[in-house]
């Protein structure tokens, strides 16, 4: 047998050598052709040559070339060589069209290629042929033949299916999807076309090594390759029924070529031709539900999973207006990601900054997990006992359906005065603070005894106020009427007597002075000293018996009459007196008659 | 016309006491409550503070710890009527004007009152310095006073006397009649039952009494009305920006 093929090989040989000469000549990968569909144009020497110059192809557009190639062949020391110029060229115009030659010069001549004849047909609708679609529909015959049964190998052999761990989950619980491809066919170059969007997820890809490497696995008891293209972690954001669209990827496929005609190096090669083809995942449906009512803590901010808390504090005891460093550390599986920081009730005279949030959060195959950590720096201002209050986390556990607490520890610090007096007394100078409200509330009850009333019972406007008002006024009115009675029995008398005084000490002094007209001096005094008693008698009330200088005066003093007149009335009486024992011839009686005559008048103004 | 005044007298004479058993067990109550209440157990405080109530005895401290009750529980427009009951017996309680400021700026409705004349402001304000009872007293007093210097008037005949009687007694006429302005004032305000506050989540205020009239504007509940006028069903309100309309009867509660 080997003996055969070598004397084939060398007959061969010996009709390569007689057939040496120099031949130039135009190949063409295809004599029809679409429209927009490539084209390769090669011309081949089968020496060397210089000098190559290439045609204008008519209707066509080339897009590459001339690209030289040499090869060198040594077959029983005889070496050949060949050079081939080659055009990759678009179809524009469809028709009948012919490729011209080129010419080149080999070993002092000049050398043209021969013409070939390409038809170019109209293009189809779809330059590609796309499986699943309905495209295909437009297809010629023989189009249709060829690709149909391409596409149902494809479609067995080539399928995305998406793998979800949970189909029921709790909102902020996380799921995990993979995408994987099973595939039987050679697949020479593939890209996602559309990635689905997850609404109503919270998305996060998760990057592993095994991404994308082939394991050999049965599928329906037929051996596949599988390659997992996408894993994702997903927390759902709403409830319901929620949808994952499917994944969309574009592959070119390496298919053995049955139906095209065999060339002698098709045998050399085999027949391939890439196909492009689309895949699509199946949907998926997930039921997220929410969470449980019952139950849930008031400091629920909504972490699923399953968590540990901690808090450090860096010292417990430090001067005033220094800082320490309080951490709390939130680490677990799950929704990590939305912890919020939580609030703590600081001492309110403690100057408490912005927490410094960092997170170390890992997704992988067995889903979300990692820490967060919150920090805060506190500055205590004023010297004193505090404590940093317990803190505590609700988060709802996945594994057991229900909310779970958790606390930290409370942490006393101890703050002493501040060591560094001096920007202590600037401090203290400086700053007065206002006293700081923490919250607004309404003040406490009366508990002190206060006496219940009768509803809608006033003093004012009662009988026992009439009862009063009238009583008093009644009071008064008998008063007055008792008194005016009285005074009416008793001084009435009197009361006339005094009125009445005036007029008859006149009557008297009228008397007197007949009396000094006849010349009677004594009887004149007379008179005149018993007028006026009498006047005094009647007007202030004395009884006769008691008359005297002194009961006058007091009489007088009684109704505060002005000195200087009871002067005047002691020195007219004791004139008269002195007068009427031992008549002075000195006195002018005339005078002394309009003196007392003036008295009694005074008097009668004043009282 | 004797005997009436006998019987009336008789009655005033023995209630302080009849109600001398029954108030020092409402006394009882009251502390009761006022403990119930420290231990924040408000709906078991407010209930006992009721109970008082129902026997009606009332007292500043009453009202004010059953609106401090009704706050807590988170019962606004209540507590707010009770702060006003509160307001009517002393209205210038520290406390009290807090109290109800702070249940006022969490009610809904903002109604800036009409500023009032000044002098009408002091008047009030003058009135509402004593319980109507205590101006009774000094009515009473100034009255007693001037009928003594008009006696002493008519009686004295020392004219220095006299005129000492004549102004005491003028003086005492005075603050009589002041007493008594005063008293009549601070009286109405106390009797006045034509506040009301709004129980009703939303009240639509209607320009006639009929359900069919215009709707004028809305109330919520804890605002503060006056009632004007009223037919069967319907009273005519005003409030203090001087807006006025119509609304039901089981809409409010008189303070």
């Amino acid at each position: 047998m080997v003996k055969i093929k070598h004397i084939l090989l060398f007959v061969f040989l010996i009709f390569a050598f007689a057939a040496k000469s120099q031949k130039f000549e135009t190949q063409l990968s295809s004599n029809q052709i679409q429209v927009g569909q490539r084209l390769k144009v090669s011309y081949v020497l089968n020496s060397k040559g210089t000098n190559f110059r290439g045609p204008k192809f008519y209707g066509f557009q080339v897009l590459s070339g001339p690209n030289q190639s040499t090869s060198m062949q040594i077959v029983n020391g005889n070496m050949s060589s060949s050079i081939t110029y080659s055009y990759i060229l678009q179809a524009v115009k469809e028709g009948t069209h012919t490729i011209k030659g080129a010419k080149i010069e080999a070993e002092g001549k000049a050398l043209t290629s021969n013409d070939v004849n390409i038809r170019v047909i109209k293009a189809q609708n779809s330059t590609q042929p796309q499986a699943n679609t309905q495209q295909n529909n437009n297809q010629n015959q023989q189009q249709q033949q060829q690709a149909q049964p391409t596409n149902d190998k494809i479609t067995d052999n080539l399928f995305i299916k998406v793998y979800a761990n949970k189909t029921k989950a709790f909102v902020g619980e996380e799921i995990i999807v993979t995408y994987k491809v099973y595939t039987r066919v050679n697949i020479v170059n593939n890209g996602i076309n559309k990635l689905p969007d997850f609404t109503g997820f919270w998305a996060q890809d998760i990057e592993s090594a095994a991404q994308g490497r082939l394991e050999q696995t049965t599928y329906n008891g037929v051996a596949f390759n599988v390659a997992t293209i996408k894993q994702t972690a997903l927390i759902p954001q709403k409830t319901g029924k929620l949808e994952i669209d499917p994944l969309i990827m574009d592959v070119v496929v390496r298919l053995r070529d049955n139906n095209r005609p065999r060339s002698i190096f098709d045998q050399f090669f085999g027949g391939f031709k890439d196909v492009n083809y689309q895949i699509k995942s199946n949907k998926i449906t997930i039921e997220v539900s929410p969470l449980p009512s019952t139950g849930k803590p008031k400091d629920f901010t909504g972490a699923v999973g399953k968590f540990s808390i901690s808090s450090i504090i860096d010292k417990d005891s430090l001067e005033a207006n220094d800082a320490i460093n309080f951490k709390v550390t939130y680490s677990g599986n799950g929704n990590i990601k939305f912890v919020q920081a939580p609030k703590i009730n600081f001492p309110p005279d403690f100057e408490v900054y912005d927490p410094k949030a960092s997170e170390k959060v890992s997704v992988n195959a067995s889903g979300i997990s990692g820490t967060k950590t919150f920090e805060y720096l506190i500055i205590p201002r004023h010297e004193g006992k505090f404590v940093i209050p317990e803190l505590s986390f609700s988060y709802f556990d996945v594994t057991s359906k229900s909310y779970k607490n958790l606390k930290t520890k409370p942490f006393p610090i101890q703050v002493g005065k501040s060591n560094n007096t001096e920007t202590a007394t600037a401090y203290r100078s400086v700053k007065k603070e206002e006293i700081k409200l923490l919250g607004k509330d309404i003040r406490f009850i009366k508990t002190n005894q206060q006496e219940l009333k009768e509803r809608n019972v006033s003093l004012f406007n009662s009988p026992i106020h009439y009862f009063g008002l009238g009583l008093s006024s009644l009071a008064l009115i008998t008063f007055m009427f008792f008194a005016k009675t009285k005074q009416r029995s008793k001084s009435d008398l009197l009361d006339a007597k005094s009125k009445k005084a005036a007029k008859l000490a006149s009557k008297k002094l009228k008397d007197a002075q007949n009396e000094l007209k006849s010349g009677n001096k004594e009887a004149f005094y007379e008179k005149l000293l018993t007028g006026l008693y009498n006047y005094f008698s009647d007007k202030l009330s004395i009884p006769v018996a008691d008359l005297s200088k002194e009961s006058i005066e007091t009489g007088l003093q009684k109704f505060d009459t002005p000195a200087d007149l009871i002067e005047e009335t002691k020195e007219v009486i004791s004139i008269c007196e002195i007068a009427r024992f031992a008549p002075v011839t000195s006195l002018n009686e005339e005078e002394t008659f309009t003196k007392a005559n003036n008295l009694i008048q005074n008097v009668e103004k004043a009282i | 016309m004797l005997k009436k005044l006998y019987n009336i007298f008789l009655v005033l004479a023995l209630l302080p006491l009849a109600s001398l058993g029954q108030g020092e067990y409402y006394n009882n109550l009251m502390e009761k409550a006022n403990d119930l209440y420290s231990q924040s157990l408000y709906d078991s405080a407010i209930t006992v503070y009721s109970e008082i109530e129902g026997s009606g005895l009332e007292s500043f401290n009453l009202y004010y710890n059953k609106g401090n009750c009704a706050f807590k529980l988170n019962d606004l427009h209540t507590a707010i009527l009770y702060y006003e009951k509160a307001s009517k017996l002393k209205p210038n309680d520290k406390d009290l004007i807090h109290n109800l400021s702070l249940a006022n700026a969490q009610i809904v409705d903002k109604i800036e009152p009409l500023p009032p004349f000044f002098i009408s402001k002091w008047i009030v304000e003058s009135a509402e310095l004593l319980h109507s009872n205590y101006w009774a007293i000094l009515n009473l007093i100034f009255f007693i006073i001037f009928c003594l210097s008009a006696g002493f008037y008519y009686k004295v005949s020392k004219p220095s006397l006299k005129v000492m009687g004549f102004y005491a007694g003028l003086i005492s006429l005075f603050l009589f009649f002041t007493t008594l302005y005063f008293g009549v004032k601070k009286y109405n305000l106390e009797t006045n039952n034509s506040n009301a506050i709004v129980f009703e989540p939303s009240l639509t205020v209607k320009s006639e009494p009929s359900e069919n009239s215009t709707e004028l504007f809305l109330l919520h509940e804890g605002t503060k009305i006056s009632i004007l006028d009223s037919t069967d069903a319907w009273h005519k309100i005003s409030l203090p920006d001087g807006k006025i309309g119509w609304i039901k009867s089981e809409t409010f509660r008189i303070i």
